[in-house]
């Protein structure tokens, strides 16, 4: 092997990664390049944000090449942190062209489409079924990918038919749950670091912790949809 | 000589990047993609499905794992906000 690589490349690394590497860069850099092109080229913001997908998918190549389990844990929270971002961002275009509208003086609301369900009985059936057990599977993983499952179950109960269950005061406590748990996944990485015996301990506040948090922080965006469409 | 500790993973790896380079360049300059953003949309399928398996050949499972979940969570937001525009007739 050459010295240099043997220098810089961990041991653990295996030689097939190491040789899958220029390839998978100069890949994600003719990703990125077009992704960037089409932003340059796209009119509306609104294709902006679907083109920035291409670009993200070009940076977590670059990340993920490196071949470690540092790349993995790079790219978790990666991902999650791409979708908030997402979120935002479309937000942000619907709420302007809210005031935008305002401005003018015509109704936003003018034209609101109208919910209408499907009936098909595996619809009502089949869906409360699918997010309890995509609820539980969540559970189990914990960690980000355990919360984004989580989350993926507690949309589609939020999403899918007619306003049942909770009120909107329990979803605002959620939130304050949301916090506690963000608080005790911070408090469990502190325990690593002051008392590096009770790592049992810290990796279940932390884990347990994380899922919490990004599992409500999904149900949130159901709690949007819902008081869009029912009100 | 196949084995599968140094085939598969290439295999996985290359189809993977092809899927990515073609799949953005569809995405990208694809036909009517800019009048539609459903079709850029399903066009952004192809190069999602290049990375799970680029992942897959770095055997990053909860990569992977967190990656598919997440998309199926971006359509339900970007659907979400075409539906709120194009009631109010916004340029998309």
């Amino acid at each position: 092997m050459d010295p240099m690589i043997d220098a810089v490349v961990p041991a653990v690394v295996p030689q097939i990664f190491i040789n899958m590497y220029p390839v998978a860069i100069i890949i994600a850099i003719i990703t990125a390049v077009t992704g960037l092109l089409g932003i340059i080229l796209a009119k509306s913001d609104f294709q902006k944000i679907l083109l920035i997908q291409v670009v993200t998918y070009a940076m977590l190549l670059i990340v993920a090449a490196v071949g470690t389990d540092l790349a993995e844990a790079l790219i978790l929270p990666g991902l999650v942190v791409s979708l908030a971002e997402i979120l935002v961002v479309s937000e942000i275009l619907i709420s302007r062209e809210v005031t935008r509208r305002s401005e003018k003086g015509e109704d936003p609301r003018k034209l609101k489409l109208k919910f209408n369900p499907i009936k098909m009985e595996v619809i009502k059936t089949a869906l409360p079924v699918t997010s309890v057990v995509t609820v539980l599977y969540g559970a189990i993983l914990t960690g980000f990918t355990g919360g984004a499952v989580a989350g993926a179950g507690i949309l589609i109960y939020l999403f899918v038919g007619k306003l049942r269950g909770f009120s909107h005061n329990f979803w605002e406590e959620m939130v304050g749950i949301s916090g506690v748990a963000w608080v005790l996944w911070l408090l469990g990485f502190l325990l690593y670091f002051l008392n590096p015996q009770l790592w049992l301990v810290a990796l279940f506040m932390s884990g347990g912790g994380i899922v919490i948090k990004v599992a409500l922080k999904l149900g949130l965006l159901g709690m949007l949809g819902r008081e869009e469409f029912n009100n | 000589m196949v084995s599968p500790i140094e085939t598969l993973p290439l295999i996985s790896f290359y189809l993977g990047t092809a899927l990515l380079v073609v799949g953005s360049i569809g995405a990208v300059f694809g036909p009517k993609t800019s009048e539609e953003p459903i079709n850029r949309i399903i066009n952004l399928n192809v190069p999602s499905i290049g990375l799970a398996l680029i992942f897959l050949s770095y055997n990053y499972t909860l990569a992977m794992l967190t990656f598919l979940s997440v998309n199926t969570m971006f359509y339900i937001i970007i659907f979400r906000a075409i539906i709120r525009l194009e009631e109010m007739e916004a340029l998309i």
